[in-house]
């Protein structure tokens, strides 16, 4: 199911718009990589595809429905979050996480919250309380939380915060299956390590504008990286096209 | 502590306290006696001696009243706590226990029904409260903040009432204190109903419950309306506080208490969560008021004085306790 922006544009207070005049489409079976510095907008973009967000002008396409018309169960049943913050404070346990993915289908299968758990390497911690884990097993938990809700559009938001290298390893191999399995995967990225490696396709904003879209290696280049965070980034190509960035002057 | 014993345990003891209820006071009804009266008297086959009176006049408003109240104090401070994500939120924190009390402090003083006037001010801080707080970009931090402004409010608007009840103001402040010494059949007609939905909505509302625990943002995410969760929510706080404070007073801890108790002993989830803490407030409430009209009969103590006395060193030791955490 592709995910399709058109035209949008969203401000929080009228005359500071914090999105103008996207264009967009996210494809099924790829991950796509959503990069740009703090501030461009990613988090906004990723409120608006839920329709958490209403934008003031433009539309959000979830297939062939416009997602501000779905109710929010509906919505939920076709696109799932992984949020930058895990929450604190939930008298739950991991498992009890995980269920609330069942929500919108209105079915706690459990061999569903199970397959979810062993999918993040979580399953473990079922039966700990959401509260005692590590932010890194938060992280996996919420995780397994969204693919419980079984979408076929993932989102995520700066997703290998609170996880070690191991670990975002296997987050952006995880990415990737789903993608493989016919999903639509939009990840929001701070990492310019490891994520251009693994994602098919990338979207680099900026001021709330598309300063670049396509496949990695065209992407993520020295240009469009100093227009976007005004650092000089050195990027380098091995023989397969992966790209790999390292700064150009150090400090 | 064994989950699934502990409804069924709770359940046991509220029927078993009742049963003790019935029986003392002035004149004692032999337990073994009581059931068999209550029995014949739904029959329509009531003896009608002074024993009956007293048991189907007196002590059954009484009982179904001190547990009414009970479970919707409890009731109302779980959704409170959830509304806010905040183990140790209450209504009065949103401003409806004080509002409810200055409503029945300004009725007194001027001569119309307490539990009216009360019911209505309850409602219509609870209203105003949302009006004010509706504008906030997360709903629930908002109320919170206008809840606690009209709160202080009302409390002061309270104490300037008392400064001028003049020679009415020890029944004003013996009402404030809070108990059931004016529990009667009509009074547990209406709180009984009352107390039913409560329960019965948030049992139906359990599953949006356990979602709204994660903020308003992930809930929506994960299919919840929020909007429409918090406005059933504060509505059902609304209701069910200004019913319990229109005709008991304002009884303190319960509902900040019982909830935060089972949700240790029982976890999380709703729907474990609300039946036992409807069972935990009535039967917390039947027992407290138990003692207040019997240790030092016939004398009555304010049972709001009881809870209080219990639930103030429980509420420091949860405070303490989630500063370990």
């Amino acid at each position: 199911m592709n995910l399709r922006v058109e035209n949008l544009s969203f401000a929080y207070r009228a005359g500071t718009p914090v999105l103008r005049k996207l264009n967009l489409e996210i494809a099924a079976g790829k991950v796509t990589g959503l990069f740009g510095p703090n501030g461009s907008g990613k988090s906004t973009l990723l409120r608006c595809l839920t329709g958490a967000l209403r934008p003031q002008c433009g539309a959000v396409w979830c297939g062939d429905h416009r997602v501000g018309t779905l109710k929010p169960r509906e919505v939920a049943r076709r696109i799932a979050v992984v949020p930058q913050d895990t929450p604190h404070g939930v008298p739950l346990t991991a498992r009890e996480m995980v269920a609330l993915g069942r929500f919108a289908v209105n079915d706690e299968a459990a061999a569903v919250i199970t397959a979810s758990l062993v999918r993040v390497g979580a399953a473990e911690l079922a039966e700990r309380p959401f509260d005692e884990l590590s932010g890194g097993e938060r992280q996996r938990v919420v995780i397994a939380r969204a693919l419980a809700q079984e979408t076929p559009v993932l989102l995520l938001d700066e997703p290998t915060t609170h996880l070690d290298v191991a670990r975002q390893l296997e987050l952006y191999r995880l990415a990737r299956a789903m993608s493989r399995e016919g999903r639509t995967v939009l990840m929001v990225c701070h990492d310019l390590l490891l994520a251009p490696l693994f994602v098919d396709e990338a979207v680099l904003l900026r001021g709330g504008c598309l300063l670049a879209s396509g496949g990695p290696s065209a992407v993520l280049t020295s240009e469009h990286l100093l227009a976007a965070f005004g650092v000089g980034i050195e990027v380098v190509r091995d023989t397969s096209d992966a790209v790999t960035v390292r700064l150009a002057k150090h400090p | 502590m064994n989950r699934s014993a502990l409804q069924p345990g709770l359940f046991i003891a509220l029927l078993g306290v009742a049963v003790i209820a019935f029986g003392v006071g002035s004149v004692h009804i032999p337990a073994s006696e009581v059931a068999g009266r209550l029995f014949r008297a739904a029959c329509g086959r009531a003896k009608g001696d002074p024993a009956d009176q007293i048991l189907l006049t007196v002590r059954l408003p009484r009982v179904v009243l001190a547990s009414s109240v009970g479970a919707a104090l409890a009731l109302s401070g779980l959704a409170a706590q959830t509304l806010f994500r905040n183990p140790l939120a209450t209504p009065s924190i949103i401003g409806v226990s004080n509002g409810a009390a200055l409503g029945a402090v300004a009725a007194m003083l001027t001569g119309v029904a307490a539990p009216l006037g009360s019911f209505a001010a309850g409602l219509a801080v609870t209203a105003l409260v949302f009006t004010l707080g509706r504008r906030g970009t997360f709903f629930g931090q908002s109320l919170l903040l206008a809840g606690i402004a009209i709160a202080a409010l009302c409390s002061a608007l309270t104490t300037g009432a008392l400064y001028l009840a003049g020679e009415r103001l020890p029944s004003v402040i013996f009402w404030l204190m809070g108990g059931l010494w004016q529990a009667n059949g009509r009074a547990a007609l209406v709180m009984l109903p009352i107390s039913l939905a409560a329960l019965v909505t948030m049992q139906a509302l359990a599953r949006t419950l356990n979602v709204a625990l994660v903020g308003e943002t992930s809930a929506r995410d994960l299919g919840v309306n929020v909007p429409r969760m918090q406005h059933t929510l504060l509505l059902l706080i609304a209701v069910t506080a200004s019913a319990a404070v229109s005709l008991t007073g304002v009884i303190g801890f319960i509902g900040l208490i019982v909830p935060h108790l089972l949700r240790l002993a029982l976890g999380g989830d709703h729907r474990r969560l609300v039946p036992a803490t409807a069972l935990g407030g009535a039967l917390l409430l039947l027992v407290a008021d138990t003692l207040a009209r019997t240790l030092a009969a016939p004398a009555e103590i304010p049972v709001g004085i009881l809870t209080a006395l219990v639930g103030a060193p429980v509420f420091l030791w949860l405070l303490r306790r989630k500063a370990t955490l």
